[in-house]
């Protein structure tokens, strides 16, 4: 019987130096941190969605761009999950060193602590926000042979008969619009709930739904190829990718709908640093290069400072607290 | 045209061709590891592309995902972990090829079905597909549905042994994938308030536990010093699919890559479907089904070209609609993107090199994986020699690592242990656990396709059962289920029919 015991003395062996290489790190992440100039290790950025996914490919691409004017290494981590809380969760708990940042997706962000505050375990005030860079209006979108050809025949449209409405589900920032939309205009959608929008657009373009509401960016190369119309997006003025398409309340819809993705570091980190980081994504922002590249990926660049950006997410998580408390959701 | 030979001529390119051979290399041996696997070699990748040229970036990434779903085979062959569940199928029979000697047969028939496979997958990519695209847009969400419960049918083939234990093992897959917020209503459903649960249990999590820890658990307590079985010579003719085995074999690869590849062109299939369903139809169409799930190479063969034709498949409606045909053509996207590259008609006009490139990059892909395959074999099946209280806990750290690296969450290495040792006591009770992965993995699609359908349809699916593709699908559900009995039946009708009119011929 001398074959079993080799196994676990090797097993043992091993989770014992597994065991002994986790707590090494733990004690990593607690060295005090430099007295010299900022920043001057790698800098971790935590992303709350799939490696490869739009947060993440949006998060890489600037923050490649970045290391230029930061003069360190970035250094993404991906800790997706639950829509995002999982690694909000982890941003907002993070060591306030200044080298964990993240990326923050309001108003996503802002929606889980709104609609469960005794379970999620952060909100607003956890976070020193860094800047905004990316917003994303939200569209309706109807196939191109559609009869539907502006927001006024949809709302019309949907006076006469159920339309399906193909969403992001319940919850979403595209529920709350559809929500608001259907008490403004007086009629009601048959919502069909999709997870993610590659099911939802496939599903438009199949003819499977009427029309669906999602972000634009989402839906740029099937608008570029006519196999859709957008009939107006959520945005305030009209979109440079989009120049032909007007916005809601042009329309005659008073809303706005814009997803963001910005980036926030945890509460308590100094003011230099997020100043500093700032700065450097501001003129990332105005790097030439990196507009091509932006332009070419289809983002909606839109840079907002750390006060701006609070003030403005302050507002908007007012204004969503608000609307939950007159009609929860 | 032009373009498409401009782009031969890019890809043949000294730096292209170099980039080739390291993505498939990579892929092959991300795929190797359980817990790595296509999604993560080509997201990992990704960031690195910033810098090279589109048509580079792209060739390796291509690579680095059919080297991935090749590579899957390799440990599932060996040691029984797959890294994804599309090579749970191709384990069944691998591993209990390696236990007879045969590892190198199949990991030379697994590189050989791969190949054909997604070459197959890569002519349907190169020549059809704008057409074939709009198959995708054909499936609706009953479709959807009906695919999930043919693929959840196959079960009762899977089934070896019992088809009660079968039956149960999928059901309790169903079950433990309805863990996790509701997509429909946003419900929270059995979460206990852990985040870490919101997203349902960790498919990667699950699959390691039952199979990788699982492993782990079976060789500590064998008898036998090493993988293979004590006291099996390996015939030296066995170390690489002869031409006995190809001409058996070769019908079957054929008819899988195509399976495969309009798997990966359905929405939401995958290469769970893909490789099930090839399988399940290699093994009614043998005239040895028995030997299917027990170490019959024509199942590693099926498996695996139904597997790798997914690839290319999964690439047409992502190319030409934007529409990601699976998870990792999702990723794929991602990359697309980096390089300006916005799927629809441009890739095929404006950018037609590039695009043409990435086709032609996926075709030499596969033969660079056969090559390095091939002359692999005999390192890689050198492991079921190796005594196993070394290979036990190396498999344990490194599926341990696998696991965190999906999600970088400790609480997916908690699952991991459990559905081990949940795994191990199965494997105890001969419950198989195919089953139990493939109703896991359709049963959530199957809930979510049928709710939606009902309320696209308002209650009423009448209608959308009598769309073509949802008759199809419901035949081939009727023929998975009962094809058997009904060949049976149709036997007993012809011969007493035949005996009535002999009967009637009599009494005249």
């Amino acid at each position: 019987m001398k074959k079993p015991n080799y196994f676990f003395l090797m097993l043992m062996f091993i989770v014992s130096i597994v065991i002994a290489g986790c707590s090494e790190e733990a004690e990593g992440q607690d060295k005090p941190e430099g007295k010299g100039k900022y920043p001057d290790k790698p800098i971790e950025v935590i992303v709350a969605f799939n490696a490869g996914g739009g947060t993440d490919v949006a998060a890489r691409t600037i923050l490649n761009y970045a290391e230029k004017y930061v003069g360190s290494s970035f250094a993404v981590i991906n800790k997706p999950g639950a829509a995002g809380e999982i690694g909000f969760t982890s941003l907002a708990g993070a060591p306030d060193n200044g080298y964990t940042i993240g990326m923050i997706n309001p108003p996503t962000t802002l929606l889980h602590p709104i609609q469960r505050p005794n379970e999620v375990k952060y909100n607003l005030d956890d976070f020193s926000l860094i800047a905004n860079i990316v917003s994303d209006p939200g569209a309706f979108v109807v196939n191109a042979d559609s009869q539907i050809n502006s927001l006024e025949d949809l709302f019309e449209e949907a006076k006469k008969r159920k339309l399906n409405m193909a969403y992001g589900g319940p919850g979403t920032s595209e529920a709350l619009t559809l929500r608001r939309a259907e008490e403004m205009k007086d009629v009601e959608f048959n919502k069909i709930p999709f997870e993610g929008t590659s099911p939802a657009v496939a599903a438009l373009m199949g003819g499977h739904v009427d029309v669906l509401i999602t972000n634009a960016s989402e839906v740029i190369s099937q608008y570029e190829d006519k196999k859709i119309k957008v009939l107006a997006v959520g945005s305030e003025e009209k979109m440079d990718l989009m120049p032909d398409v007007p916005t809601y309340k042009e329309e005659g819809l008073d809303l706005t709908q814009i997803s963001m993705r910005g980036i926030a570091a945890p509460k308590g980190v100094s003011k230099e640093q997020v100043e500093f980081l700032a700065d450097a994504l501001k003129k990332t922002m105005e790097d030439e290069e990196f507009i091509k590249k932006a332009t070419e990926m289809a983002l909606p660049l839109d840079y907002m400072g750390p006060e701006e950006y609070k003030e403005f997410l302050e507002n908007y998580n007012d204004e969503l607290v608000e609307e939950f408390e007159r009609n929860p959701w | 045209m032009e373009a498409v030979f401009q782009a031969l001529l890019n890809t043949l390119s000294f730096h292209n061709i170099v980039v080739l051979f390291l993505g498939t290399f990579i892929g092959i041996i991300v795929g190797c590891v359980p817990g790595f696997n296509a999604s993560v070699g080509v997201a990992l990748t990704i960031p690195l592309t910033f810098s090279f040229a589109p048509d580079t970036g792209l060739i390796l990434l291509v690579a680095i995902y059919a080297g991935a779903v090749y590579g899957g085979s390799i440990a599932a062959i060996l040691i029984n972990t797959p890294g994804e569940p599309g090579n749970i199928i191709t384990a069944m029979d691998g591993y209990n090829m390696t236990k007879k000697g045969q590892g190198g047969k199949a990991l030379g028939m697994a590189a050989i079905a791969s190949w054909i496979g997604g070459s197959i997958s890569a002519i349907f990519l190169f020549l059809l597909a704008p057409p074939l695209s709009k198959l995708t847009l054909l499936f609706g969400s009953f479709e959807m549905f009906l695919l999930a419960i043919f693929g959840l049918s196959i079960i009762v083939g899977l089934s070896k042994g019992s088809m009660v234990k079968g039956l149960m093992s999928g059901a309790l897959g169903v079950l433990l994938a309805t863990i996790g917020i509701d997509s429909i209503t946003g419900s929270y459903r059995y979460t206990m308030g852990l985040p870490s649960l919101y997203e349902g249990l960790p498919l990667v999590a699950v699959i390691i536990g039952l199979y990788s820890l699982g492993a782990v658990f079976e060789l500590g307590e064998q008898k036998s010093a090493t993988i293979q079985n004590a006291g099996v010579k390996v015939n030296k003719r066995d170390i690489l699919p002869n031409l006995k085995d190809m001409k058996k074999t070769i019908k079957t690869i054929f008819r899988s890559g195509v399976i495969g590849t309009f798997a990966g062109i359905t929405p939401g299939a995958g290469m769970s479907i893909g490789s099930a369903v090839s399988w399940e139809y290699a093994r009614r169409s043998s005239k040895t089904p028995e030997n299917f799930g027990k170490g019959e190479i024509e199942g590693v063969a099926a498996a695996e070209a139904g597997n790798n034709g997914v690839v290319g498949g999964s690439l047409i409606p992502l190319l030409t609609l934007g529409i990601p045909g699976n998870a990792v053509s999702a990723i794929f996207l991602g990359g697309l993107l980096i390089h300006g590259l916005r799927p629809g008609a441009a890739l095929f006009t404006t950018h037609a090199t590039t695009t043409y490139g990435l086709i032609w990059g996926f075709l030499f892909a596969n033969f660079v994986m056969i090559i390095i395959g091939l002359l692999g074999t005999r390192f890689f099946s050198k492991l079921a020699i190796v005594p196993v209280y070394l290979l036990a806990p190396l498999i344990f750290v490194i599926s341990t690592a696998g696991t965190l690296a999906d999600r970088n969450l400790l609480a997916d290495a908690v699952v991991m242990i459990i559905f081990g040792i949940f795994g191990y006591f199965l494997i105890k009770l001969k419950f198989p656990l195919v089953p139990l992965v493939l109703g896991f993995i359709l049963g959530p699609l199957a809930e979510s396709e049928l709710r939606r359908a009902l309320l696209i349809n308002q209650g009423d699916l009448l209608a959308a059962a009598l769309h073509p593709i949802s008759i199809i699908l419901i035949v081939l559900i009727i023929f998975s289920l009962f094809g058997t009995q009904l060949k049976i039946l149709s036997k007993q009708l012809v011969r007493k029919v035949k005996k009535q009119e002999l009967g009637g011929a009599e009494n005249i």
